[in-house]
């Protein structure tokens, strides 16, 4: 019985991990290559979950509300570039003004859902109903569904990082700035382009939230907290090492749930953060994309 | 008379209109606006250190706040002394600033940003949680905090005292570490923080030491709001009151001395007396516009009310010396 609990537990943290997993590597990326540290990526993800809900609630294709959730903050993402970041590059005191207007953009994207969809909490309906027995164990297909979809986006953004153009060129960034500039990398596109596929994965990770949880205009919040967590002990912009220790937090995070409460989890991971500053202050994952 | 001295004279000036016509007027309302006002000064003017003179991206300054609210307001309802109470907030908060410091001045700028951030949200987490609430009150914060009395004075004027000895003991500090020599160092550290070290400044021992008494007085200011308010809730430590000081810090100009207070006084002034005009669907309206003010006072006009003002004495007396060295 409580190995069952265990098993349990173990699956609900690999489809948390996945995620996280998507939640933080855009986050990651966005720094490695435009250096921006983006607050406003928890309500991109809240963003996310709301356009996928909607075109979830109308048509009922998985595809579609994925891809509703990859588009709207994707288009959102290039904008913020363009509109709010962008004036203060090359300026004094560049990183902490795009943090501060970060922090207002997330502001007025909450303001916004909250006025067009109102404060009453929507849910996605889950992916896939029904229950999976592999011998002794019950998988929920959900979770099933969740874990496959966000291991076949990180797959689809691995294969854009190494295999496209515009992958290449976003990597080339994140390593050298001025090396890709001299080489004739157009900044401003890459700077747009990873903003705008940073938020996109992250509304993925916002509908996949949103079908386990509740959308909301403060959906973002801890997703956000945790997304920095992650991208902390990962090493700043390194997205192989926000992978691996987003399922490694969300495992710590789904047993403190099951064995303690849930409240404990945040704390602990916070204490996790606390250690590892301590042992390895640049994160277990030295590196870059 | 040299731009410092005309500009702190304007200050003073400020100061004393700020403290004095509340007591002209002599309605509580004034009175009690005068004393937030004195409060919010206090805090935004610790963290503007931290952002605009230190080159310390913390932000999460209220969590210091937090703590030292938390901590004095716990105390107290065990029924311990005021003063003792204060001691214990304003302690603990330096203590977590010390360890703080310890852990994230040493690396990278950006770090620390995203720490503090967390640490004020799982702080928030931590406070409501329900194996907690006998001592933090969980969801609903700490009630019915037994309030510090002064015999024969009325509880609005106490408050007001309260905050003016806050403001009285902080401020002047805060004005000889910035002015003094720890704030050419801190500010040679801001801006080249490299070559500062080379000249042999020790970067981290002089960062922590800021920080930790930013901690400090903002730990104080946290304990004397809730021994004067009586009450404390997870609101304190929520994002938005940061945004809140955030905007006062912004309008002032944070790289200046005064800028903070100016900032600080000016939001107070307006938010408390518009606060009647804030409930419900005008509280989103007051969200828009500081979002948007936030980026286009960055972007256009970055150097803040006092910033301004400190570049236009400058630039006039510069003018004038000019004149009278060439024809």
């Amino acid at each position: 019985m409580s190995l069952e609990i265990l098993a349990d537990s173990l699956i609900s943290g690999v489809a948390l991990g996945g995620i996280y997993a998507l939640a933080a590597s855009g986050l990651a990326l966005v720094y490695g290559a435009a250096g921006v540290l983006n607050f406003a990526h928890g309500s991109l993800i809240m963003i996310g979950a709301y356009a996928a809900w909607f075109i979830y609630t109308l048509t009922g294709s998985v595809v579609f509300s994925l891809l509703a959730g990859f588009l709207l903050p994707f288009s959102i993402g290039g904008f913020l570039e363009k509109i709010l970041f962008s004036p203060f590059r090359k300026r004094p005191n560049e990183s902490i003004n795009i943090i501060f207007v970060s922090i207002t953009a997330a502001l007025l994207l909450e303001v916004f859902s909250l006025v067009v969809f109102g404060p009453r909490r929507k849910s996605i309906p889950p992916l896939m109903a029904g229950f999976y027995n592999l011998g002794p164990l019950t998988i929920s297909a959900q979770k099933l569904a969740i874990i496959t979809i966000s291991i076949a986006i990180l797959l689809l953004l691995w294969f854009f990082l190494t295999r496209t153009r515009f992958g290449i060129m976003i990597r080339a960034v994140s390593q050298d700035t001025e090396s890709a500039q001299i080489l004739g990398v157009d900044l401003k596109k890459v700077y747009t382009l990873v903003l705008a596929i940073g938020s996109g994965v992250a509304g993925i990770s916002g509908f996949l939230l949103g079908s386990i949880f509740l959308v909301y205009p403060k959906m973002g919040e801890l997703p956000l907290v945790i997304s920095l967590i992650i991208v902390a002990i990962g090493g700043l912009g390194n997205v192989q090492g926000t992978i691996i220790s987003s399922f490694m937090l969300a495992l710590i995070q789904s047993l403190t749930a099951t064995y303690l409460s849930l409240g404990w989890s945040l704390p602990i991971m916070l204490a996790t953060v606390c250690v590892i500053f301590i042992v390895r202050p640049t994160g277990i994952f030295k590196g870059r994309v | 008379m040299n731009t410092l001295q005309k500009i702190n004279i304007f200050a003073i000036v400020i100061f004393l209109f700020v403290n004095l016509v509340p007591f002209i007027l002599s309605d509580r309302f004034s009175i009690y606006v005068a004393s937030r006002s004195l409060l919010w000064a206090v805090v935004a003017l610790q963290w503007g250190i931290l952002l605009g003179h230190a080159g310390i991206f913390s932000f999460g300054n209220l969590f210091f706040f937090g703590i030292g609210g938390y901590v004095a307001g716990i105390v107290a309802m065990q029924g311990y002394n005021p003063i003792l109470c204060l001691m214990a907030g304003s302690l603990l908060a330096m203590f977590s600033g010390l360890g703080i410091g310890r852990l994230t001045l040493k690396l990278k700028g950006i770090y620390m940003a995203i720490f503090t951030f967390l640490i004020q949200e799982a702080t928030r987490h931590i406070v409501q949680l329900e194996q907690l609430s006998p001592w933090t009150g969980g969801p609903i914060g700490l009630q019915n905090i037994p309030k510090i009395r002064i015999v024969g004075i009325e509880e609005i004027y106490t408050q007001y005292l309260i905050m003016l000895t806050l403001f009285l003991v902080t401020v002047p500090v805060s004005y000889i570490i910035v002015r003094g020599k720890y704030g050419l160092l801190f500010r040679a550290l801001r801006d080249s923080e490299d070559f500062a070290s080379i000249l042999g400044v020790n970067i981290y021992r002089i960062r922590l030491l800021v920080f930790s008494l930013s901690a400090l007085f903002t730990g104080l200011a946290g304990a004397m709001f809730a021994l004067t308010s009586g009450g404390f809730t997870d609101e304190m430590l929520s994002i938005s009151l940061s945004i809140d000081v955030l905007f006062m810090l912004i309008v002032g100009g944070m790289s200046t001395f005064y800028g903070p207070l100016a900032g600080a006084f000016l939001m107070t002034f307006i938010t408390e007396n518009f606060r009647a005009y804030l409930i419900g669907e005008l509280a989103i309206l007051r969200v828009v516009i500081i979002s948007i003010t936030i980026p286009a006072i960055l972007r256009f006009f970055n150097r803040g009310l006092v910033g301004q003002l400190e570049f236009y004495l400058t630039e006039r007396e510069r003018a004038k010396r000019f004149k009278l060295t060439t024809p």
